[in-house]
């Protein structure tokens, strides 16, 4: 026994999924074996079946920056969505995750002036962003489905017709993501 | 020991394993049960007295897991809070091993199905895996990186956010 790299992937799995995410997206450099457990449907699955989900979106802020220079005269050429996580209050925390207090991060998405970036919401580790091309947002609409901690990304564009995401789920079987739409 | 009830009458009966080197250990049956395989073993009557081998285990990680079973047998029920204390406090120094014997233990502890100690091994090395960056990692656990220098900074770089020093949130308030 010379190192972990000899460790059985299911116990090396058992080991990762106790540490909290900024770790767990460093253990992704750490070598090609531990990469591939990170990004394995099945480990997505295990985290986001933590007490408290790891990509869990509390709240968004949106801010408008003024216009550098681009002469156009509208007041937000550029327009920040910042969203939280709720990241921390995970299985690791000792104590009742219910009853510790949040401990949010940010991450800013940033989007030219041309783009409605909203967040529809997080489910299963799973967060959805409706990106809507401006001015006719609704015709053009795509959701993007990103999950923060594994880096895992994917664009779907919606059924024809006017419609709103209702929920999503991953699957737990087949550990496919479905998104919920309805037509209105 | 003194007031062993019936269904407990033969607890005190030892079990004796063979480590994979071939050195022999001895534990009260309750310890013994502690673990998955040896109870099935006991269950099924293979317990004899030239004692259960263990073709993965060796020597001194068995040794290891025969003092983690002895002392958790002797305390498995109608725990005192003092009790429950001095039990945490043996455990904390149990794991307290350098990486080679952690990962004896975690194989052992997982091929013998010891739950307790199986968890106790895990959270130690996720304990020791945590706040590192990957060299780090890698140096602790002995670990060859595989990834070509444009992988790895594609990685990092598509990770960003996990590499970045924690900014507190009321910074966005």
């Amino acid at each position: 026994m010379t190192g972990a790299q000899h460790l059985p992937d299911e116990l090396i799995q058992e080991i990762l999924l106790r540490l909290p995410p900024r770790t767990i997206g460093r253990c992704l450099a750490v070598c090609k074996a531990w990469c591939s457990l990170v990004s394995a449907p099945i480990f997505h699955r295990a985290s986001a079946d933590r007490p408290a989900a790891v990509a869990k979106v509390t709240s968004t802020w949106a801010s408008f920056h003024g216009g550098a220079g681009d002469g156009d005269g509208l007041p937000g050429s550029f327009f920040h969505k910042v969203m939280l996580f709720d990241s921390y209050r995970c299985r690791w925390v000792r104590g009742n995750v219910h009853k510790t207090p949040p401990s949010p991060r940010g991450i800013k998405l940033s989007s030219p002036r041309n783009l409605a970036t909203t967040i529809v919401g997080s489910w299963d580790g799973v967060v959805c962003i409706d990106r809507g091309l401006l001015p006719d947002a609704d015709r053009h609409r795509q959701y993007v489905l990103w999950n923060p901690l594994t880096r895992a990304c994917a664009t779907v564009s919606p059924p024809p017709g006017r419609g709103v995401i209702i929920g999503a789920y991953a699957h737990p079987a087949t550990m496919r993501f479905h998104l919920l739409h309805a037509a209105c | 020991m003194a007031a062993a009830t019936d269904d407990a009458g033969d607890s005190n009966e030892m079990i004796r394993v063979v480590s994979s080197d071939g050195e022999h250990f001895e534990m009260p049956e309750a310890a013994a049960n502690l673990s998955l395989v040896l109870r099935h073993m006991i269950e099924d009557d293979c317990a004899d007295a030239a004692g259960i081998p263990l073709a993965v285990v060796a020597a001194k990680p068995l040794a290891k897991i025969v003092d983690y079973c002895t002392k958790h047998a002797a305390k498995s029920s109608g725990l005192t809070i003092e009790e429950a204390e001095e039990l945490k406090r043996f455990d904390a120094e149990f794991i307290e091993v350098d990486t080679d014997m952690l990962y004896d233990l975690l194989v052992a502890a997982d091929f013998m199905g010891v739950e307790g100690l199986s968890k106790l091994a895990v959270q130690r090395t996720a304990d020791l895996i945590k706040g590192k960056t990957p060299e780090q990692n890698r140096e602790t656990f002995g670990i060859v990186n595989d990834f070509t220098p444009e992988e790895e900074e594609e990685i990092c770089k598509e990770n960003e956010w996990a590499f970045q020093i924690t900014k507190p949130p009321s910074r966005l308030c």
